[in-house]
């Protein structure tokens, strides 16, 4: 059909425009992040040598540095290593080498990246599969005890401080469950290379960090769409489909449901939000 | 008397709703009847009960609205059965089956009527498929045929269309068809044209009278213009404040008025032949429904309330007039008395 | 494992590690990206009026 194809034609547009523009923030944010720390006194070679003297009473000298980066590649202009780490990563999926650890990037990430990701989805997901559901059961009651109970296991969520949440969990499960809880990982995987067995090790270990990133923005979640729910519900074409004979759960999820969704979708990207924000909070749970 | 022949006898109606004011009541004792094949206009004007009562005859209102228990909407199914659908549960399987498949709805805004995030098809084909034992392409064709029925053009293409993609017109025209498509034995018509400009208006009402000859449904029909009620209405019912005021065939209303409310909405249509005169609306506005009046619910606004104390303290019991022609007013008493002593 | 991930960005900063910082935050950017363009789709799954309109 032809509006298929039109249709069609839009969407492709869309996408392509998209990546463009994924494109061109990723450029610009590495070029910023890289930037940045050029315009920081000081370059890592100093830093290295710092490290490696402070206390000891010996003098770097100039040579020292100078030999350092050149080892290194930092004497080189920033455009040439910020085009070469660039080239790299696009070519080669390869972020280069991290100087502190002396491995590579790649390496360095690696596996925390994905156990973040995975956390940070699985809050996620974990918050819809309650939020949903459970905002529109509660949206629906006429009123007392459900509403009550739902708000207040949400306004604690919303209340308690994560780090608070996550120390009372931790001493559960040390004091009550005697369970090992001083990694994401079992002691036998801790500096194993990646493998499925250490994966699965790792869910089992998630559920803490899982509760405590979750609790909150289900409560959030929760409270937006009982509020969204209950709007949509005096919508007429609410009234009309009932008027039809439809009933029940398949009206709630058909109609209001569907409506009351759309704004808790449209945020999805704000979800991942805890990614950038909580690798920078103390590690309780590490 | 006609209470047999009736699809829809409604008696001692009374609906109330819990506030955080208190209790409102929004209808108050009323009783009316529904012949089948004929069009029973409501009109009042708004907050005076009239969307409230017909909501309840499908048991569409608000958790917070109850219906009194002496209340009774006796309704005569398609198979000759007689069901109190003020005494049912509101998930029974009945009801479902009455709402949509015997009673039928169409609103005021089409636009907000259907959602916008399905087709027009879609909505209709789910209606049809709760009352019919069909497959979804005999649901979608009977949908093109409804649709051609109510004068869409290119129905093929439109059932696939979505309400915003639509004109008013159209818009009120699918909503049409998606009611009658059930061919429901009563249709309640909610301002189905107050949202639509007066050719549209006209277009909309013709529809409606040739599918009622065609198919033979009832229709309550409600309205605040008693213009457009005279236009497409057998009979009458005027509501105030949750009462019936007077009932009537429509002539009968229209051309002599017993109740003041009813002489006041008539003055008060704007007419072509008396450009030069001034409009006579009706003094004051309809009360608050926390303040109800005592006595005849009017009488604030009643130009006769003022040297009558029964107006202020007794509430009038309706009296017919002719036959068929019934209203609520103390004036009538006196009328009859004065008969009565010449 | 989050505050690992944190951990390694802040010592990439301190240390000035350009390769480190610029590849945690190009990764978790594309994450967020990604997330957002799901978002996108879904509600044009979800809503015919913005498949329909455009935005």
């Amino acid at each position: 059909m032809a509006s298929n194809a039109a249709t069609n034609e839009a969407f492709w547009r869309f996408l392509l425009g998209r990546l463009l523009i994924a494109a061109l923030t990723l450029l610009a944010v590495s070029f910023m992040i890289y930037g940045l720390i050029e315009l920081m006194p000081g370059d890592y070679a100093e830093r290295e040598l710092f490290r490696k003297y402070s206390g000891t009473g010996v003098t770097i000298t100039q040579t020292e540095i100078d030999q350092v980066r050149a080892q290194l590649g930092l004497d080189r202009p920033f455009l040439v290593r910020y085009g070469e780490w660039l080239w790299h990563v696009m070519t080669r999926f390869d972020f280069g080498p991290a100087f502190r650890v002396e491995t590579s990037v790649n390496a360095l990430i690696g596996d925390k990246f994905l156990y973040t990701f995975v956390l940070v989805l699985g809050a996620m997901v974990f918050s819809y599969l309650i939020a949903i559901p459970v905002g529109i059961w509660v949206a629906t009651r006429k009123s007392g005890w459900a509403d009550g109970v739902v708000t207040l296991i949400s306004y604690l969520g919303l209340a308690l401080p994560n780090f608070a949440i996550a120390l009372v969990l931790l001493m559960l499960n040390a004091f009550v469950f005697n369970l090992d809880v001083t990694g994401l990982v079992s002691q036998e995987f801790r500096g194993q290379p990646f493998s499925l067995a250490k994966f699965l090790d790792f869910l089992g270990h998630a559920y803490i960090p899982l509760l405590v990133l979750g609790w909150s923005t289900t409560a959030f979640q929760l409270q937006t769409m009982r509020g969204l729910m209950k709007d949509e519900m005096g919508k007429l074409y609410v009234t009309a489909a009932q008027a039809r004979g439809l009933s029940g759960w398949p009206m709630l999820i058909k109609y209001p449901a569907r409506h009351a969704v759309m704004p808790i979708v449209s945020t999805i990207g704000f979800d991942f939000s805890p990614l950038t924000n909580c690798p920078l909070s103390p590690r309780f749970w590490c | 008397m006609a209470e047999d022949s009736a699809v829809l006898r409604v008696s001692n109606l009374s609906i109330s709703f819990s506030t955080d004011e208190g209790l409102v009541t929004a209808v108050d004792d009323l009783s009316f009847g529904l012949e089948p094949g004929k069009t029973l206009g409501i009109v009042g004007e708004s907050g005076s009960g009239k969307s409230v009562s017909t909501k309840s005859l499908m048991q569409l209102l608000p958790s917070n609205a109850a219906i009194a228990p002496n209340s009774s909407i006796l309704y005569q199914t398609k198979q000759g059965k007689y069901i109190d659908i003020a005494k049912l549960d509101r998930r029974s399987k009945t009801l479902d089956q009455i709402r949509g498949g015997e009673i039928a709805m169409i609103f005021q805004e089409p636009s907000a009527a259907f959602s916008p995030l399905y087709t027009i098809g879609n909505q209709m084909i789910e209606g049809i498929r709760l009352h019919r034992n069909v497959s979804r392409a005999q649901a979608r064709q009977q949908a093109i045929d409804m649709l051609e029925r109510v004068g869409m053009t290119n129905p093929e293409l439109r059932i696939d269309q979505y309400a915003f993609q639509l004109s008013g017109g159209m818009r009120q025209r699918a909503m049409i068809a998606s009611a009658l498509v059930m061919r429901p034995a009563v249709l309640i018509a909610d301002e189905p044209t107050t949202a639509l400009d007066v050719t549209i208006q006209a277009q909309i009402l013709d529809l409606l009278a040739e599918l009622q000859n065609e198919f033979g449904m009832a229709i309550l029909f409600i309205s605040h213009d008693l213009a457009v009620i005279s236009q497409i209405a057998d009979d009458v019912l005027v509501m105030y404040l949750g009462r019936a005021m007077e009932t009537g065939p429509v002539r009968t209303i229209i051309r002599d008025p017993q109740h003041p409310y009813t002489q006041g909405l008539i003055k008060a249509i704007p007419r072509i032949d008396r450009l030069d005169q001034p409009l006579l609306p009706i003094p004051g506005d309809i009360p608050s429904p926390l303040e109800r009046p005592q006595g005849c619910v009017f009488h604030p606004r009643c130009p006769h309330a003022p040297d009558r104390l029964r107006c202020r303290t007794d509430v009038p019991v309706a009296a017919e007039t002719d036959p068929h022609h019934r209203a609520a007013c103390h004036l009538l008493d006196e009328k009859v008395l004065e008969e009565v002593h010449r | 494992m989050l505050g690992e991930l944190g951990q390694e960005l802040l010592l990439a900063f301190l240390d000035a590690d350009q390769n480190t910082a610029a590849g945690i935050l190009v990764c978790v950017t594309t994450v967020i990206i990604a997330a957002n363009f799901l978002a996108d789709v879904l509600m044009a799954v979800l809503d015919p009026r913005v498949r329909l309109k455009g935005r």
